[in-house]
């Protein structure tokens, strides 16, 4: 049997039934968390490993038990034991770890393996949206540097406008090359009995563009939300990014007929415009002409596609 | 079919469709950013104007936009659009006669009497998004007037300062959104439902549950019982509405989670939280009640599946 055909739970579950079991599930897995850590106490990274590891194979097993979705409580169950288990994994793989990097480093390779692993829709969806959290955030943190670690005065931390595109490429590029793919490909591994894998994945890639690029906004952009002055860098050229982003993957949302994505999609963009809005680095009047040419030229295509249309 | 409406494991859109899509977004995307480019730039310009040029451009935006939308009356996009501006040079209008003259009022009578002034526009456009504007600049005097949030606090919704006393007035904003929430409900089944799109009642109605569960969760007013009493019977009768039109479990959703929400802080405000038993207890209870809420739900979807209310649903 093919391993990826495993059937996964509930594909027509609402949006607003899979938040309500994905938060539930968080927030007990939380809970299930602290009371392992007050239980067990694994204080060094050999006892924090077994015991992650622990919850991560009863969560694996849980869910294959499950994986015809006809068991919600026992995919609860897995999801809460899974999240502590994670947060296990991942104090163990990065306890010594300096620095931003490679804690989201390792993340990502715990995240990557476990939308592979565990059969579950909900958990593959989260998963892959957090890895994508953890790829922007690895790359961001392992090309410029953790800004806020050390006195400002021996790291001034200017973004150059080259090296802030390119970063930002690296990060998201490959994420819309990813979709690309699932969209043209979209047949073909739907033939192969791939769905239950790459369904859930697309989701979490598409969730991901939309909302994720966040993480790859360094915090001098954030300055308003403290003390501390703009220090130039070019900073709003990364939320403008990200608005496009968003709009991509409405776009990829839309191609491939996933209507909760979507709306999430839909939501990111204007969340980005704000960002952008008082991004640091860029004065108002240079943002508010590349608002003004954005429009006439998203406006002058569209009349052009309807005009197309018409003829 | 709308083209930002679609359904999962369908066909794939046809190339007719994804025009009308394309056109939409783009067309979605130039006017969201000349708006945002012209509040940008007003913004970048603001200290440079004297008070009558300030005066003189907010009042020209606005006769521009009544004239736009008499121009081409809603539903026409070009006068929901311009409505939609002048509901926003409504508010800045008032912002600067405010800070020009001193009134001495405070910020929550600002945002109310925007949304008293800005009534007309939005009963006007016969459009969802102005609509939703509306209830956003309503919902903000609202919070200030019942939560006393500071006007500098950053994020409004975040309850940092809320006394107890205070806290009671939360109903006040609980019962409008609801209330909105039905109006809306209402207004779908008359011919003017394009003024009512099914996501404005599905987000009024879960703001109206989270101020109620707010409200309703422990220590956060002297009035607890009434309230608590108040809340569960709002809610029945929204459970109760909901299956007697066995048409959208989207309500059932937001009370399930707002039920769970509430169930569990009262749970950890029974016990020690130091104690590992009690954090069990709550993960289990968190585990067994969003399953059950999840099992009952997807039950009543599958019950009341129909085209119809597919859409609604997504």
């Amino acid at each position: 049997m093919n391993p990826l055909s495993i059937p996964t739970a509930a594909p027509d579950r609402p949006l607003a039934i899979s938040l309500l079991l994905g938060v539930s599930g968080w927030a007990a897995g939380i809970f299930v968390l602290i009371f392992v850590m007050l239980l067990f106490r694994p204080d060094s990274a050999g006892q924090a490993a077994v015991s992650g590891a622990v919850l991560l194979t009863a969560a694996w097993g849980l869910f294959m038990a499950t994986r015809d979705g006809g068991q919600v409580f026992v995919a609860q169950l897995a999801l809460a034991l899974s999240i502590a288990g994670q947060c296990l994994a991942l104090y163990a793989m990065t306890r010594n770890a300096r620095g931003i990097a490679p804690i989201a480093g390792a993340a990502l390779v715990l995240q990557a393996v476990l939308a592979l692993a565990m059969p579950n829709r909900l958990h593959r969806t989260l998963s892959t949206l957090f890895a994508t959290i953890a790829w922007a955030l690895t790359l961001r943190f392992g090309l410029f540097g953790d800004p806020g670690f050390a006195p400002r005065s021996e790291t001034p931390h200017t973004v150059s406008p080259a090296a802030a595109l390119g970063g930002w490429l690296l990060a998201w590029c490959p994420v819309g090359a990813a979709l690309w793919w699932a969209i043209r490909n979209e047949a073909d591994w739907e033939s192969r009995g791939w769905t239950s894998v790459t369904g859930p994945i697309v989701d979490g890639l598409i969730v991901g563009l939309a909302v994720a690029t966040l993480a790859s906004q360094p915090f001098e952009s954030a300055r308003w939300l403290g003390s501390g002055g703009p220090d130039g860098g070019n900073l709003a050229l990364w939320p403008l990014l990200s608005a496009l982003g968003a709009l991509g993957a409405l776009a990829a949302a839309f191609a491939l007929r996933r209507p909760g994505p979507l709306l999430l999609c839909a939501a990111a963009a204007p969340l980005h415009l704000a960002c952008f809005y008082y991004a640091l680095g860029t004065s108002l009047l240079v943002k508010s002409l590349v608002m003004l040419a954005m429009g006439v030229a998203f406006l002058g295509a569209a009349r052009l596609l309807r005009s197309k249309e018409s003829a | 079919m709308h083209a930002f409406t679609s359904k999962p494991n369908d066909r794939r859109p046809t190339p007719a469709e994804w025009r009308a899509f394309e056109a939409r977004l783009l067309h979605a995307g130039g006017l969201g950013s000349l708006v945002a480019g012209v509040i940008f730039f007003v913004a970048a310009n603001w200290q440079a104007w004297g008070l009558a040029g300030r005066f003189g451009l907010l009042q020209a935006g606005l006769l521009t936009c009544a004239a736009a939308a008499l121009w081409q009356p809603p539903p026409a996009r070009t006068g929901q659009a311009a409505l939609l501006l002048a509901t926003l040079f409504t508010g800045a209008l008032l912002a600067l006669f405010g800070q020009s003259y001193q009134t001495g009022a405070d910020l929550h009578e600002l945002f109310l009497a925007w949304s008293l002034l800005a009534l007309p526009f939005a009963l006007a456009a016969l459009s969802g998004a102005v609509w939703a504007m509306w209830w956003v600049v309503f919902n903000i005097g609202l919070a200030l007037y019942c939560g006393g949030l500071s006007h500098d606090s950053l994020f409004w919704l975040i309850p940092g300062d809320w006394g107890r006393d205070r806290a009671a007035w939360l109903v006040l904003p609980c019962l409008a959104n609801l209330a909105g929430a039905g109006l809306f409900l209402a207004i779908r089944r008359t011919r003017l439902a394009d003024a009512a799109p099914p996501w404005l009642a599905h987000l009024l109605l879960a703001v109206g549950l989270g101020y109620g569960t707010a409200a309703a969760l422990p220590e956060m007013t002297d009035h607890g019982p009434a309230i608590f009493a108040l809340y569960t019977t709002t809610s029945i009768g929204i459970a109760a509405a909901t299956w007697r039109r066995r048409q959208d479990v989207f309500p059932l959703t937001a009370l399930a989670g707002s039920w769970i929400v509430i169930s569990t802080a009262w749970l950890g405000h029974a016990m020690p939280m130091s104690d590992a038993g009690a954090l069990f207890i709550l993960a289990a209870w968190l585990i067994g009640s969003s399953t059950m809420a999840a099992m009952l739900l997807m039950r009543c979807l599958r019950a009341w599946r129909t085209p119809a209310n597919e859409e609604v649903a997504q």
